[in-house]
């Protein structure tokens, strides 16, 4: 049995295997799932605890219950997902779906849907120069201020285009972000191709409406959530713009700022 | 109309102001709503006290324009429409369309006109609901991100 400890974002969690090849596997998961937002730890008391085990098949555990058998390759997706969801649910800071860059020491922001291309989105905004903050969770604090989410990019389109593959944002020619910001920009956008360029400035409110569905933690304490909401947005712009390709998409954001 | 005194919903309900606006979310179905700055205001002016033409009155002065009572009754329709008021009220709009209601009020209206935008908040937010580890017995009761139902508790 190997098991490792960590806390990320407040949150403790115990990671157990009974499978020697798939510790190093965890431990990889680690660095490209998370970041490395997380410290190793002693000891866990609270938080959750995840373990690999099963005897045919590999069966992914949490909290003592099955939750996922399948394929090693299968269970290990669905660990590294689970763990982020987790992570996220239960953390100290807010976590917003969305992609986050950084550009001239504020965050443009893009609340979206899984599979909705916020990481190709990421991408392009990174090799115009602008600093990795995380293509899946724009994490903010008490102050609403950005930090840095640093997962491998999940980019499509490398093997096929359905299968993501984890991508170092270095790999691409970007580098992350150091220091949390104030968010400068909230892009409300989805792919339409063909579609021109005309983008709808939104006040507060309507940004907020657009948003509270990505925030993680909302349905859990909506009044604390809008309160902060409000304060993350002040003197943010906020422009809803359908987008064709990503990279002219990207350069045209940056344009504005 | 003249009897009329309309009484804003403040049960079940999360109110946050932003810039005059307002965002309301409805806890019993877990809907959100922005008002415009003018809507807000009627909202906030029916207290069950206020009737429609007081309403269009202090509106009048609040925005310093001119609003007439079809203004104010766009208003609680839009209200009405997503339970925003104790009781339902006939304003004469539920029947014609947005649009047409829009332009029977806009031509004359000055002012931002009192709308409600709302989003279903479970039906759309993927990403909304921590609902990791909360108990379930099918997965229908979990909202994503966590999309299974497994040993009891959603993932």
């Amino acid at each position: 049995m190997r098991k490792i400890c960590i806390e990320s974002f407040g949150v403790k969690v115990n990671i157990s295997t009974e499978f020697e090849e798939d510790f190093l596997q965890i431990e990889k998961i680690l660095t490209t799932g998370l970041g490395g937002c997380f410290r190793i730890i002693d000891e866990v008391n609270g938080g959750f605890h995840f373990h690999i085990g099963g005897k045919e098949e590999k069966a992914l555990f949490l909290d003592g219950e099955e939750i996922y058998k399948g394929s090693q390759d299968a269970v290990m997706e669905v660990f590294d997902s689970k763990l982020r969801v987790g992570i996220a649910c239960r953390a100290d800071k807010t976590f917003i779906h969305a992609g986050a860059v950084g550009w001239k020491g504020k965050a443009i922001i893009f609340p979206g849907f899984s599979y909705k291309g916020k990481s190709a989105l990421t991408a392009e905004f990174v090799k115009l120069g602008a600093d990795y903050y995380s293509d899946e969770y724009a994490v903010l604090d008490e102050k609403g201020l950005v930090h840095p989410f640093p997962k491998y990019l999940s980019l499509r389109g490398i093997i096929d285009d359905l299968k993501q593959v984890d991508t170092p944002v270095e790999s691409i020619g970007g580098k992350v972000g150091k220091d949390p910001i104030p968010i400068g920009m909230v892009l409300i956008t989805e792919y339409e191709p063909g579609v021109s360029w005309n983008p709808e400035f939104l006040s507060q409110a309507q940004g907020m409406l657009e948003i509270v569905s990505h925030t993680v933690p909302f349905s859990e304490r909506p009044a604390e959530t809008l309160k902060f909401l409000k304060k993350a947005l002040d003197g943010a712009k906020i422009i809803k713009q359908k987008r064709g390709e990503a990279a002219e998409f990207a350069r045209k954001v940056l344009q504005m700022l | 109309m003249e009897n009329l005194r309309p009484i804003a919903r403040r049960e079940d309900i999360v109110v946050q102001e932003a810039n005059n606006e307002l965002l309301v979310y409805d806890l019993r179905n877990n809907k959100a709503h922005c008002l415009t700055e003018t809507a807000a205001f009627i909202w906030n002016c029916c207290d069950g006290k206020n009737s429609i033409q007081q309403i269009r009155q202090k509106t009048e002065e609040r925005f310093d324009s001119k609003v007439n009572e079809d203004f104010v009754l766009l208003a609680l329709e839009e209200l009405n429409r997503e339970g925003l008021l104790e009781t339902p009220i006939e304003t004469g709009f539920a029947k014609i369309s947005r649009r047409e209601a829009l332009r029977k009020v806009g031509v004359a209206a000055m002012i931002v006109l009192p709308l409600v935008a709302s989003l279903s908040v479970p039906n759309t937010a993927l990403a909304t609901a921590c609902c990791f580890g909360l108990p379930c017995t099918s997965p229908a009761q979990c909202t994503p991100p966590c999309t299974t139902c497994s040993g009891g508790t959603c993932i």
